[in-house]
């Protein structure tokens, strides 16, 4: 019996989606707890409601780019194994890794001819058992975590703002000079990406238009990757 | 109620609690496919073999498990972290959404109600993307057979337009701290001395610690304001 016909079978998605009800769990309840929070703060439920869509929208792109990472997976793993790692934590990148390091366990590669059932059995362990250091490391440090924040801010509450921007430039700057150092399309995708929010976001703001800033994401996405597609 | 009591005696006790719980009740669930094919078809490799690919991955990967949630915690604070750690797909999804979910609610990152509207927006985007990777899952192959060539060439080049967007969005609100932090990530993914967890922390605390000090001196023109 082919060990893919194991990976796709019926009892196979039955196996997978407990870890994935665990997710959508927690995202209804912590939707329902900020949702809750948010009216008794008093924010306006208009802002919330923006809040929800822009998101929603903005979700969309970046999980059809999850969808393609996936195929790589699923042809070795079969699609259940591969929704429940890509829903759960980790990332492409990092499933890529930890199944192809399995595969290494086993003396195979992800991809390889003779990538079997010991390899896919090996996927299954290794690929959960990688991933349990981000799920230990936030049971038990997430709630020590606040104070390096307000020791950042040395106090100053009205310094957590830029203190939050600076980390998100941080972060994307991070990601950002890894694209512009790798040359060609990257560069290019990242360069009008980059210029198209801009422009989306101050014709948001001249015209008083918001549901500009709701697609920004999606519209600058779209242009850059499809401009770099087309020079490179 | 107050804005400061809602958040810290209502929101962030029911955080402390649902989070760490959902991990630990997540852990073992990871596990079931695993056991299922080990029992059902006595297919498992052996002890040596899971820990040699086991072994390699915490071998890449010790350090980010450390590096992530302090890193993303300015960012997405208590709520966000937690759902990180169950959920992943951080910097290529749930940061972007949240950005830009709070850009367009109007709500200021790094306040208490920045901080709610991101939880929202990451809750939001567990449910669309969970839906959307099982729609993939189901029929992805099938569908990406009928695109056409140039679109799939596209797709490579999703992230870097994502991460071009969401670096432009926080541009414009400092353009000084924006090519800084660039300056500090070209220098240090271009010379590689230091490993890609390790570059993770100097971008985004280099970058904090610079700002703390212009806007110490007043150079960010935001102290004035507040």
């Amino acid at each position: 019996m082919d060990y893919l016909e194991i990976a796709n079978s019926p009892v196979m998605w039955v196996c997978c989606a407990p870890g994935v009800i665990i997710v959508l769990f927690e995202a209804i309840k912590f939707m329902r707890l900020s949702r809750k929070a948010g009216k008794d703060m008093g924010i306006d439920p208009e802002v919330i409601t923006r809040g929800v869509r822009a998101a929603a929208i903005s979700s969309i792109g970046p999980s059809l780019a999850i969808v393609i990472g996936m195929l790589a997976l699923i042809v070795c793993i079969g699609a259940p194994f591969a929704w429940f790692r890509l829903s759960f934590v980790g990332s492409v990148m990092y499933e890529l890794i930890a199944a192809n390091f399995a595969a290494m366990g086993v003396g195979t590669e992800l991809g390889a001819p003779d990538f079997g059932p010991l390899a896919f059995s090996a996927a299954l362990w290794v690929m959960p058992l990688g991933a349990l250091g981000w799920m230990i490391v936030g049971a038990a440090l997430t709630h020590k975590l606040e104070f390096i924040r307000l020791k950042l801010a040395g106090g100053k509450i009205a310094f957590l703002p830029v203190l939050t921007s600076a980390a998100m430039l941080g972060v994307f700057a991070k990601m950002g000079s890894g694209e512009l150092i790798a040359g060609g399309g990257r560069t290019i995708a990242f360069i009008i990406g980059l210029v198209c929010m801009i422009a989306f976001l101050r014709l948001a703001d001249a015209i008083n238009k918001t549901w500009i800033k709701e697609w920004s994401l999606g519209f600058s996405m779209l242009i850059g990757m499809f401009v770099a597609a087309a020079f490179f | 109620m107050e804005v400061e009591n809602v958040y810290e005696k209502e929101f962030i006790p029911q955080v402390k609690k649902w989070g760490p719980l959902l991990l630990i009740i997540g852990m073992p669930l990871t596990f079931i496919p695993a056991i299922y094919v080990w029992w059902a078809y006595n297919i498992i490799p052996s002890g040596s073999q899971i820990m040699a690919g086991f072994g390699l991955t915490v071998a890449v990967l010790w350090a980010v498990y450390i590096v992530e949630p302090i890193s993303y915690y300015p960012i997405l604070g208590m709520p966000g972290v937690y759902m990180m750690c169950l959920a992943g797909n951080i910097s290529n999804l749930r940061l972007p959404c949240a950005a830009v979910a709070q850009e367009s609610a109007g709500v200021t990152f790094g306040t208490k109600e920045g901080s709610i509207i991101a939880t929202l927006a990451m809750s939001v985007s567990m449910l669309v993307s969970t839906i959307i990777i099982f729609l993939g899952a189901l029929g992805a192959a099938a569908v990406l057979n009928h695109l056409p060539p140039f679109v799939l060439h596209a797709f490579d080049y999703i992230l870097p337009a994502i991460f071009g967007a969401i670096f432009g969005q926080f541009l414009i609100k400092g353009y000084l701290i924006g090519i800084i932090a660039l300056a500090l990530g070209l220098f240090f993914n271009y010379y590689k001395v230091l490993p890609d967890w390790a570059v993770l922390l100097v971008c985004v605390f280099g970058t904090i610690l610079i700002s703390r000090i212009l806007w110490e001196r007043g150079m960010l023109g935001k102290k004035s304001e507040n």
